[in-house]
């Protein structure tokens, strides 16, 4: 097995689904993966950067990278690779066409290297990552993918359509022409919080969603961040893993605590409202009740606190309110808390009624605590 | 009581043994359903999964629900209780138009009428804008209509995913200052010919207005309003808005968004009204008529004694009913009023 024309691919995107193929070639064991220690390090390194908040350039230039997707003695494997070189759609990235592709040997070598340092990255990377909290977690993935994005545009600019339509069909991403299907464009868009990407604002036909090359991108950096976000369950070896609890501790510090006491006055207009109807004696629909609560939750007020709010309402039954109350704390049930609904979900259930800029009612509260602290400390 | 259970139980058996049902992957689908011996009370039986019709068949005669639902979500155990623990795989994309929800005063009849317009300016959003061409209509066998869309690109979608969907057929935060995109052409589209509309009928006495429409009508509809001095655009900008409710699809939206969502089995009966779901296609939608098309009980008088005050229109019978009041009426009336909780069975 040698893949000339993927190991590029690899070394610059390790997100790739074949760099799992490509590593069991290599190296058939994660131990024997987790001994590339210069690679590990240099996933370590990346964490403690986007902790410390500066950036360590990644150790080779990328930049006038010219190699041949495919080398014609070989793309007979796959029919569908031969439409490679158009926007295509249709390959399921296998990888099949690639298999004993093999060009000049020291190139080969010097691709070879690049490719098993980032794709070890990669998955170090991803390891790490399953054991951190999901706030450092997303600044990583958001870091990582911003460095993508940033290639991918290169490779507009270099014309590389056959490297970008490779990278689309591994990430599921249907698109044809400057089109993309309106199933890929809501998976990335809806992360992104600007109005011109919502779907409304869109010219949307057939099914296709019209995007500039640029905007492709910037679609693809979503999708790269979600996947680079999700964990995976990869163990850790020991010397590692110990590497990784001194950069958790560390990074504790920083945290600013936001706990108790509960401030009324910081509260977002949406919760203001509620609880005023609730104590007015307003009966309020169910969808406010479950967001109140899980705001008040996660802003630490307790149970029974919660529990003595709602004995206002004109339904109160105390015990099946303590038993909801419990069950969205995490008390009962699968035993997981619930997180509060987001803007976009308190706006599908009429429980919005103002426009903060923030994605959840809990940023507002805490971006608001924060402020006043600081207010208070100048 | 008992007896009208027992007339309810019997009338709905003889409508399921002769039902069939057909249902994409039905053995991973949840299905619940709400037993007649529960009645006056209504709960629910739910996490029950099948492997086939046949499986589906033998339930449904052996229990005869009042209404019957699957989950619009596909499992990997549909039979789990806990939903954590179903293995959610993919759901169905489902649109509800219900006539509650449509802001007009009207009666039910009307109501209806104007449910199925939304249904049929729904479908074919979908099919223009979003490509889809595998769903289907369901009459929902009381005051609306559902679509279930199968098409595989859609079924992964997620809940914030789907809401995007919502938000794009309902217009939720738009303005005449959103960029230009395929459903604000549509709504300037509808306001140029408002607008032009007005000026001809001299509702608005604006010469230059009309003038200006006829010349630059291209420019308009695809919204390049600069052809526009200040006071016409402000006519524009107040048509505009009309415009906008106008083609709001008025969809029940969590039912959208919520990828978890129990459904009514298409050819099983709606048991507040004995109405079957029915399945339809777009061709046989313009001449249903729910009031006579969705009736599957027959013509023979039964007696019945009504309850509650009530006015009702069903099949050919149009009439007032008074508390205490003894009837005979066709079997699908006394099965309607029945199912309604106004009358009970026998004098």
């Amino acid at each position: 097995m040698i893949y000339l024309p993927v190991l590029p691919l690899i070394a610059k995107y390790p997100f790739l689904r074949i760099t799992g193929r490509f590593l069991e070639y290599e190296y058939g064991s994660l131990e024997k993966i987790f001994c590339n220690e210069k690679a590990v390090e240099f996933a370590l390194r990346r964490i403690e950067d986007v902790i410390e908040k500066k950036i360590t350039d990644f150790p080779f230039n990328f930049e006038d990278l010219d190699w041949p997707m495919m080398c014609f003695s070989c793309d007979r494997d796959c029919v569908d690779c031969s439409f490679l070189k158009n926007l295509n759609f249709r390959c399921n990235a296998c990888g099949n066409c690639f298999e004993n592709c093999y060009k000049s040997s020291t190139l080969y070598s010097k691709f070879k290297v690049w490719a098993k340092f980032s794709a070890v990255y990669y998955l170090s990377l991803k390891a790490i990552m399953n054991n951190l909290s999901p706030w450092l977690r997303r600044k990583i993935a958001i870091n990582e993918a911003r460095r993508y994005r940033f290639w991918l545009e290169k490779e507009i600019e270099n014309k590389r359509y056959d490297v970008l339509n490779y990278i689309m069909s591994d990430l599921n991403i249907l698109a044809k022409d400057n089109k993309v299907h309106v199933s890929s464009y809501l998976r990335g868009a809806v992360k992104i919080r600007d109005e011109k990407w919502r779907l409304l604002n869109r010219v949307v036909c057939g099914g296709w969603v019209e995007l500039t090359e640029k905007e492709i991108v910037r679609l693809m950096e979503e999708v790269i961040r979600d996947k680079i976000e999700k964990s995976i369950s990869i163990p850790l070896p020991s010397n590692i893993l110990d590497r990784v609890n001194k950069i958790i501790s560390k990074s504790e510090i920083d945290k600013i605590d936001i706990n108790l006491p509960v401030d009324l006055n910081c509260f977002p207009p949406c919760m203001k409202k509620i609880l005023s109807d609730l104590q007015n004696g307003v009966n309020i629909p169910h969808t406010a009740r479950f967001a109140l609560t899980s705001f008040l939750l996660n802003v630490g007020m307790s149970v029974e606190d919660i529990v003595k709010l709602f004995s206002s309402a004109p339904d109160f039954d105390e015990e099946k309110t303590r038993y909801q109350v419990e069950h969205i704390a995490g008390l009962r049930g699968k035993g997981s808390e619930y997180m509060c609904p987001s803007c976009e979900t308190m706006k599908t259930y009429h429980n919005c009624i103002a426009d903060c800029n923030v994605s959840n009612p809990l940023v507002y509260y805490t971006r608001k605590v924060r402020n006043k602290k600081s207010r208070r400390f100048k | 009581m008992e007896i009208t259970k027992a007339y309810l139980q019997k009338k709905f058996e003889e409508y399921y043994s002769k039902a069939s049902f057909k249902v994409r992957d039905l053995d991973r689908r949840e299905w619940a359903f709400v037993p007649i011996n529960a009645i006056p009370d209504f709960f629910m039986l739910r996490h029950i999964a099948f492997s086939d019709l046949n499986e589906l068949k033998g339930y449904i005669l052996s229990k005869i629900p009042l209404h019957a639902y699957y989950s619009s979500a596909y499992y990997e155990r549909p039979g789990e209780e806990k939903m954590e623990e179903k293995g959610w795989i993919c759901a169905d994309l489902i649109f509800d138009i219900d006539a509650d929800h449509i802001p007009i005063k009207a009666d039910m009849e009307k109501a209806l009428e104007v449910a199925k317009k939304e249904i049929v300016r729904l479908y074919k959003i979908l099919e223009r804008d979003f490509g889809i061409s595998d769903m289907e209509i369901v009459f929902s066998g009381n005051r609306g209509y559902h679509i279930h869309v199968h098409d595989k690109d859609f079924l992964n979608l997620e809940s914030t995913e789907r809401r995007e969907i919502v938000n794009y057929l309902t217009f939720n935060r738009f303005s005449i200052d959103s960029p230009n995109s395929t459903q604000k052409r549509r709504v300037c589209r509808c306001t140029t010919k408002l607008i032009y509309s007005k000026i001809k009928r001299g509702i608005i006495k604006n010469k230059r207005l009309r003038k200006k429409i006829e010349i630059n009508k291209k420019n308009l509809y695809s919204c390049d309003l600069s052809v526009l001095a200040k006071k016409e655009r402000s006519i524009f900008e107040e048509h505009f808005k009309y415009c906008v409710n106008l083609l709001k699809v008025h969809i029940d939206e969590p039912v959208t968004a919520d990828i978890h969502r129990l459904i009514r089995l298409p050819n099983s009966l709606h048991g507040k009204t004995g109405f079957v779901v029915k399945p339809l296609s777009i061709y046989d939608l313009d001449e249903f008529d729910p009031f006579k098309d969705a009736i599957v009980f027959g013509n023979e008088n039964v007696k019945v004694r009504c309850l509650k005050r009530a006015n009702f229109k069903i099949g050919d019978i149009n009439m007032k009913v008074r508390p205490g009041e003894k009837l005979k009426l066709p079997e699908y009336a006394a099965i309607f009023l029945i199912c309604r909780g106004i009358a009970l069975y026998g004098h």
